[in-house]
């Protein structure tokens, strides 16, 4: 049996004295998309930032592809892709093509390839006109397919994606959804994070319900 | 270390890039940078 591509053992959050995340123990499984959905404050977005190392948890233990997201933080940063909440963590003086293609450097990707990944990715996210468009002046949905093409970077095995359709329209969504199902072919695992139901049934392939904390 | 190269090299475009976009202010640099050298040239 194949070891699962996220493991979370008893994990446990606190801010101060307030518990975000309390005794958690999950598992995802390689090339499986776990939808985690919840209110909001019910500590979805803690939990993507424990899997991506931007968290440490308080108690408990976290791998992933058997890396420990405390001990080895940059094996784990270099095996996923994130795409976080907030759409501000951008260079706004920068274009969309330059920002892509500046993270795409800080994360390794050969130079020969670079800008044809960039360029590719624009395409497909439907930003390919906007590639030359200064960050400042583009929209919150902009932001938010900028954001999933640059968890879309690197071929990254495992994708974490905290409410990436938040601000997309109609189109943005189906266009975003169709791009990150076809990178996410083969054995890529996706934790995906939303307070939307509808999103939820129509992306996972399996679904975990946050509630204070808890996992139900 | 050729990583930490290659994100100082990173790095250093990116600040670059952000200076480039305030074209004003990069235009002026220029200016003092060239009046600087100009008149420590012809003072010394």
């Amino acid at each position: 049996m194949s070891l699962p591509a996220i493991s979370i053992r008893d994990l446990t959050r606190t801010f101060g004295g307030r518990t975000i995340l309390r005794g958690i123990t999950l598992n995802v499984d390689r090339g499986e998309t776990l939808v985690v959905r919840g209110k909001n404050g019910s500590g979805k977005t803690t939990l993507l930032e424990i899997l991506a190392t931007l968290l440490h948890p308080s108690s408990g233990t976290v791998t992933v592809l058997g890396h420990d997201v405390v001990a080895a933080g940059r094996a784990v940063r270099s095996a996923i892709g994130y795409a976080p909440s907030a759409t501000q963590s951008f260079y706004p003086r920068l274009n969309g093509r330059q920002n892509l293609e500046l993270f795409a450097a800080a994360y390794g990707v050969e130079p020969s390839a670079l800008r044809r990944r960039v360029a590719t990715l624009l395409d497909r996210i439907g930003l390919a006109g906007a590639a030359r468009e200064r960050v400042e002046r583009y929209s919150d949905g902009m932001r938010a397919r900028l954001s999933i093409a640059r968890a879309l970077l690197t071929d990254a095995p495992v994708l974490l994606l905290d409410e990436p359709m938040k601000s997309l329209d109609a189109q943005g969504r189906e266009s975003a959804r169709e791009l990150i199902a076809r990178c996410g072919r083969g054995s890529r695992t996706a934790v995906w994070v939303t307070h939307d139901d509808a999103e939820a049934q129509s992306l996972a392939t399996r679904i975990a319900t946050l509630e204070d904390g808890v996992l139900r | 270390m050729s990583r930490a190269l290659t994100l100082m090299r990173v790095f250093f475009l990116r600040d670059l890039a952000i200076d480039m976009s305030y074209k004003v202010s990069i235009a002026i640099e220029i200016v003092d940078v060239l009046i600087g050298a100009a008149g420590f040239f012809y003072l010394s």
